[in-house]
C-alpha cells in the first residue's frame, strides 16, 4: 500500500471513487501508519470512529452517492478542534479527561463530505506558544529535521501519515510549520470558516484552515469547510467556492513584496544562515514570479515592525479570558485535595496549565487591568486598525503580497526560553494577515539550487475573500517548479 | 432632618424572552435544576455566543418607555471574575456602549406620614444588556455546594439611575413605576419574589445644601420592597450615627442586607474590589440599531400608564384615584377595559377592581402570588347580576371571593348557594306582612317616631329571606306597609 503515501488527497479520492481502493482499506492503512508515528504527530488516534466513517463512505459510494471530491480520504484533526465523543485536550493537562459532547462545525462538514477523521494531532498547549514544544504529551518533531520541532498537523502531512489535516491558525503557527516542513497551509479570511467548536484562544483572529501536501488538496478541503454558520456570530455569508483550475501564467497579476529585508538582515549573527536562506528563497520566488509574467513591486507597510507586538498583546488579552472557563469547577483538571473554593481555582490552574499558558494569562490580565487598558490594549487595537487599513490600501494595488512565513530558524526540544523568544520573533511574518483577518497561504517556494529540498516556504496574503488569488499565484508557481538558472 | 439622604438605584430586570441571551435554552423560571442548560450556557470550550435579537428588542422597548436615547452601534464586553455560578468566568455585558442612555422616569410619591408628596423626575443614566449568572445551592446534609445553571445566560437589563433619590418613598415609588411600565412594555414580568427584578441601592448622606456626596455604600441584590424600605432606613441611620456620634468610620463598600436580623453587613471594601478586566468580546459582532428598528419596536408598545390614566379620566369620567390604580398595572387596566366592553359601567367596574380585587390580591400576595385570577367575562357577569338586582351587594362580595379563590362561576355559584334575590312581589309582601304581625311593638315604636325601629324590621325581613333580597325593594315594601 506504499502507493498511498505518494498519492495526493484528490488522487486518492478518485481511486476510492472508482472503487480501485476502499475507504476502509485506506483508513486501516492510515491507522497502522499512525500507530508507528516517530514524530509524535498524533495525540490520540480515533480508530473506531475512523473505521465507522470509512465503512459509511464505502456504502455510499457503492450505492452511487459521492458526497464530495475528497470522499474517503483520511484526515487528521488538530486537538484544539472539538469532535463529539472524542477526547479533546487542546494539548493541555487541564483537559486531559475532557470528552466533547459536540462537534465543531468543520468536523460536521468534513464528515458529511465523506472524509475520514483518523486521529487528533498534537498542538501547543491551547495554541499558545507556537514552538511545537508545549503540548503536555510531549513535543512534535519535524520529519524533515527530526532534531527540530514542528506542529502536529504539518508533521503528519510531511511524514505522509495523512494527506490532509485541519488545524487552527491563531497566531500563525500552522503557516510557520508548513513553511518549515515543506507543506501547504491556508489561513482563510476571518469569518469564512466557522469557529464553532474551537478551544478558543484569539477569538478575533483565529481561523481553521486546511493543511495538505499540495495546493489543490488544500483548496479542495477549503471548499468543504468554508461557508456561513449561524452558530458563529462572526461568520460571514457564503462565498463563491475556489475554482481549482491552475492558470497558465501570471500575466496581469500584481504581487507586492513586503519589506522584510531589514528584519532579516538585522538578525543576530547566529541566525545569519537561515536569514540568507530566506533571502535567497524570496529572491528566487520573485524571479520566478517575474518570469511567469507577474508584475512585482516592493511596497511599504509602516507598522510592520509592530505587528507581532500588537498580536502578542491582543492574543494574551483574549486568551486570558478564553481560558478563564478552565477553573476546575465544571470540568477539567482538579487537584487531589480541596478544602476551599480557592483550592479548586488555584490548584486546578496551577497544575492544569503549563508555563507558556500561565505567562499568557498573566500578560493578558496585565494589559487589560484598568490602569493599563488604554496604554496597552487600546493602543494595540489602534495599531491593529492601522495595519488593517494599510494592508487594505496595498491590496487595492496588488492582487497579493509576498513575504516569508517564518525566519526559518529551527525550534529545538529542551530549549524552552530560546523557543519562546524565537516564536515571538517569528510572529513578525504571520501577524499582519492574522491581525487584518485576511487570507494567507504558506506553501513551498520554487526550489532553490543551493537549498534543494530544504528550501524554506513562502507566504502570500490577499484581501478579504482573496483565496482564489492566492490559489492562482501559487498554482502557477507549483505547476512550474523548475528554477530558471 | 439634619442629613439629607442621597441614593441611586441599579435595577436588574430579567427580560421576558423565550430563550437565553446567547443560546437557545429556555429562559423559563422554575425548571428542575440544570434542566435548561446546554454546552453554551454551562461554559464548555468551543461554544460561541449568538445574540438573541428579541432581547435587544425588549431592551430597546425598555429604553423607549424610560425616555432614553438608543445607542446606534452596540457592542458587548466581557466582565471577568471567578465565581462558580459564572460558567465561563466572565459575564457578557455592555460596559463600553450601553444600549440606552440618558432617560428619565416620572414618579409620584404617595406621601405617607409626613413625607413630602408630589411629582418628581428620576434621571436614568443608562440601561445595558447583560447575562444572568447561575445559582449556588448549599446542601447542609452533605456539606456540598451545588450549582444550578438554569439562570445562567438569562437576559437581563440593568437600569442605572442617577443619584436622584432623597427618600425611601421615592425609591419605592420609582420601583413600582418601573415595574408598571416594564410590564406594560412586555419587557419583563418584574416578579421580585422570583428574582426577575432586583435592586442594588447606593446610599450616602450629606448636610442639606452640600454639593459633595458623602461616603457611598452599596447594598446588593434586594428583592422585596419592604426589605428595601427597611434597608434604606437602617443605612441612613447607620451613616448619620457614624457622622454624628462617630460610631464607626464610613468606608466605600458593598454590603449585604439581612432581613431577619434587620441590619446590613459589610461584604467587601473598595480596596478589595475586583478589577473586572473589561474588554470588548470579539465573539459578538457589533449590533447596529437603525431608526426603522426603533420605530418598529415603538409601534408595538401599548399605551403607557400615565397616558392611560389621563384617558380613563377623560373617556370614562373616572376619578384621579380610580384611574391611577387601574392604570398602574397593565393586567388591571386590561381587565377593566375588557370588562367594560361587556358591561359598560365604568365606575362600577373600577369600584370592584380597585376595591374587592385589590383587597384579595393583597391578601394573596403574602403567599407569593400576584396574578389576577379574575377574568372579564365572569366579572361582567357578576356586575350585570348586581345591576339587574339578581343578587345584592353583600352576596355579590361573597360570590366575588369565590370567583377569586375557588375560580367559581358567578351564576352557578349564586344558584348553588341560594344567593339569588327573591323578586316575587306577592311573596315579598307576604313576608313583610308576617314580620309586621309578629313585631307589633316595633311597629308601635316606629309609629311613635322611633324611626330606628324600621331598621330592625328590615333586618328581620332580610333574615327571613336568608339575605336574598334587594334592599331597596324591601325598604320600599316595608315603608308602604307601615304607612
Amino acid at each position: 500500500m506504499n502507493i498511498l503515501n505518494t498519492l495526493t488527497a484528490l488522487e486518492l479520492a478518485e481511486k476510492i471513487r472508482l472503487r480501485e481502493l476502499t475507504a476502509l482499506d485506506v483508513a486501516k492503512h492510515t491507522l497502522e501508519q499512525i500507530a508507528s508515528d516517530p514524530c509524535n504527530c498524533f495525540m490520540s488516534p480515533s480508530p473506531e470512529s475512523a473505521l465507522a466513517a470509512a465503512a459509511a463512505v464505502d456504502t455510499q459510494l457503492e450505492s452511487g452517492i459521492c458526497p464530495s471530491l475528497l470522499a474517503g480520504v483520511p484526515i487528521a484533526i488538530d486537538d484544539t478542534i472539538l469532535m463529539r465523543q472524542e477526547r479533546c485536550t487542546a494539548g493541555s493537562r487541564m483537559l486531559d479527561t475532557f470528552v466533547s459532547p459536540f462537534s465543531a462545525t468543520v468536523v460536521d462538514k468534513i464528515l458529511s463530505a465523506g472524509l475520514v477523521p483518523v486521529g487528533r494531532t498534537n498542538t501547543d498547549e491551547l495554541g499558545v506558544s507556537g514552538s511545537g514544544s508545549t503540548c503536555y504529551q510531549g513535543p512534535t518533531l519535524n520529519p524533515r529535521h527530526p532534531e527540530t520541532l514542528s506542529g502536529g498537523a504539518a508533521a503528519a502531512i510531511a511524514s505522509r501519515l495523512v494527506p490532509l489535516a485541519l488545524c487552527c491558525d491563531s497566531i500563525g503557527t500552522p503557516r510557520k510549520f508548513a513553511s518549515l516542513s515543506g507543506t501547504v497551509f491556508l489561513k482563510p479570511t476571518y469569518g469564512s470558516v466557522s469557529r464553532f467548536g474551537i478551544v478558543a484562544y484569539v477569538s478575533s483572529a483565529e481561523q481553521i484552515g486546511p493543511a495538505a501536501a499540495t495546493l489543490n488538496d488544500a483548496a479542495a478541503l477549503f471548499n468543504i469547510i468554508a461557508g456561513h454558520d449561524s452558530k458563529d456570530g462572526t461568520s460571514l455569508p457564503d462565498h463563491t467556492p475556489l475554482t481549482l483550475i491552475p492558470r497558465q501564467d501570471l500575466r496581469g497579476m500584481r504581487v507586492g513584496v513586503l519589506p522584510y529585508w531589514d528584519t532579516l538582515n538585522g538578525m543576530s549573527a547566529g541566525s545569519r544562515s537561515s536569514s540568507t536562506e530566506r533571502f535567497d528563497t524570496l529572491n528566487t520566488t520573485i524571479n520566478r514570479l517575474c518570469e511567469l509574467g507577474a508584475d512585482i513591486c516592493e511596497c511599504d507597510l509602516p507598522q510592520l515592525d509592530l505587528a507581532h507586538l500588537v498580536l502578542r498583546i491582543i492574543a494574551a488579552a483574549e486568551g486570558c479570558t478564553n481560558f478563564s472557563r478552565f477553573d476546575g469547577v465544571k470540568f477539567g483538571h482538579r487537584p487531589q485535595t480541596i478544602t476551599s473554593l480557592e483550592d479548586i481555582y488555584v490548584g486546578s490552574r496551577s497544575e492544569g496549565f503549563g508555563l507558556e499558558v500561565k505567562k499568557t494569562i498573566l500578560l493578558g490580565s496585565y494589559v487589560l487591568a484598568q490602569q493599563n487598558y488604554e496604554k496597552y490594549y487600546l493602543q494595540a487595537l489602534k495599531i491593529r486598525r492601522l495595519i488593517q487599513d494599510q494592508l487594505t490600501h496595498l491590496l487595492q494595488s496588488f492582487d497579493c503580497l509576498l513575504l516569508p512565513a517564518s525566519s526559518h530558524k529551527p525550534y529545538h526540544p529542551d530549549r524552552p526560553n530560546a523557543n519562546t523568544r524565537l516564536s515571538f520573533e517569528d510572529m513578525r511574518y504571520t501577524a499582519p494577515a492574522t491581525l487584518a483577518g485576511f487570507p494567507a497561504a504558506a506553501a513551498p517556494a520554487p526550489v532553490h539550487p543551493q537549498h534543494g529540498a530544504n528550501t524554506p516556504g513562502i507566504q502570500l496574503i490577499a484581501g478579504i475573500h482573496g483565496e482564489q488569488k492566492l490559489y492562482d499565484v501559487l498554482s502557477v508557481l507549483s505547476a512550474n517548479p523548475a528554477p530558471h538558472l | 432632618m439634619r442629613y439629607e439622604l442621597v441614593m441611586g438605584l441599579e435595577v436588574h430586570v430579567e427580560m421576558a424572552t423565550q430563550s437565553k441571551l446567547f443560546c437557545t435554552c429556555s429562559a423559563a423560571f422554575g425548571a428542575e435544576p440544570n434542566e435548561n442548560v446546554c454546552p453554551a450556557c454551562s461554559g464548555m470550550p468551543g461554544l460561541l455566543p449568538v445574540l438573541n435579537k428579541r432581547a435587544v428588542e425588549l431592551a430597546i422597548a425598555a429604553g423607549l418607555v424610560t425616555n432614553c436615547r438608543i445607542t446606534p452601534r452596540n457592542t458587548f464586553d466581557k466582565k471577568n471574575y471567578y465565581y462558580p455560578d459564572l460558567p465561563t468566568s466572565y459575564q457578557i455585558t455592555q460596559f463600553y456602549a450601553p444600549i440606552c442612555t440618558e432617560g428619565h422616569v416620572d414618579i409620584t410619591t404617595a406621601g405617607a406620614a409626613g413625607a413630602k408628596t408630589g411629582a418628581k423626575t428620576i434621571g436614568i443614566k443608562q440601561i445595558h444588556i447583560e447575562e444572568d449568572a447561575g445559582k449556588l445551592l448549599h446542601d447542609a446534609h452533605t456539606d456540598q455546594s451545588l450549582i444550578d445553571y438554569n439562570r445562567a445566560g438569562v437576559p437581563l437589563i440593568e437600569i442605572v439611575s442617577h443619584p436622584d433619590f432623597r427618600s425611601a418613598d421615592e425609591a419605592l415609588a420609582y420601583l413600582e413605576k418601573l415595574r408598571a411600565i416594564l410590564r406594560y412594555a412586555g419587557v419583563s414580568d418584574c416578579k421580585m419574589e422570583e428574582g426577575s427584578m432586583r435592586a442594588d441601592i447606593n446610599i450616602s448622606v450629606r448636610k442639606p445644601g452640600a454639593s459633595e456626596f458623602g461616603v457611598r455604600t452599596e447594598i446588593k441584590n434586594m428583592n422585596s420592597l419592604k426589605a428595601i424600605a427597611r434597608a434604606i432606613d437602617y443605612e441612613y441611620h447607620r451613616h448619620v450615627d457614624a457622622l454624628e456620634q462617630g460610631t464607626e468610620e464610613l468606608v466605600q463598600e458593598t454590603r449585604r442586607w439581612d432581613d431577619l436580623q434587620n441590619r446590613s453587613f459589610a461584604m467587601r471594601t473598595k480596596e478589595n474590589a475586583t478589577d473586572y478586566l473589561y474588554f470588548p468580546n470579539p465573539d459578538i459582532a457589533p449590533i447596529e440599531i437603525s431608526e426603522e428598528w426603533i420605530e418598529t419596536v415603538r409601534r408595538t408598545l401599548p399605551e403607557m400608564p400615565d397616558v392611560k390614566k389621563a384617558r380613563y379620566m377623560e373617556e370614562y369620567a373616572l376619578s384621579d384615584y380610580d384611574s391611577t390604580l387601574l392604570a398602574a398595572g397593565k393586567d388591571l387596566a386590561d381587565l377593566f377595559e375588557a370588562t367594560h366592553a361587556l358591561y359598560p359601567e365604568a365606575k362600577e367596574i373600577a369600584n370592584w377592581i380597585n376595591g374587592e380585587l385589590l383587597a384579595h390580591m393583597k391578601k394573596n400576595s403574602d403567599s407569593g402570588a400576584d396574578t389576577l385570577r379574575i377574568d372579564a367575562p365572569r366579572l361582567a357577569q357578576l356586575l350585570k347580576m348586581v345591576g339587574d338586582n339578581q343578587v345584592n351587594r353583600l352576596n355579590a362580595k361573597k360570590i366575588f371571593a369565590a370567583m377569586y379563590w375557588e375560580n367559581a362561576d358567578p351564576t352557578a355559584y349564586s344558584h348553588m348557594h341560594n344567593m339569588i334575590n327573591e323578586t316575587d312581589d306577592t311573596l315579598l309582601t307576604q313576608v313583610i306582612r308576617d314580620i309586621i304581625n309578629a313585631n307589633p311593638k316595633s311597629v308601635d315604636d316606629y309609629k311613635s317616631g322611633k324611626l330606628k325601629a324600621k331598621d330592625f324590621l328590615f333586618g328581620q325581613a332580610m333574615r327571613t329571606l336568608r339575605g336574598n333580597g334587594d334592599p331597596a325593594i324591601i325598604r320600599r315594601l316595608l315603608e308602604e306597609a307601615l304607612n
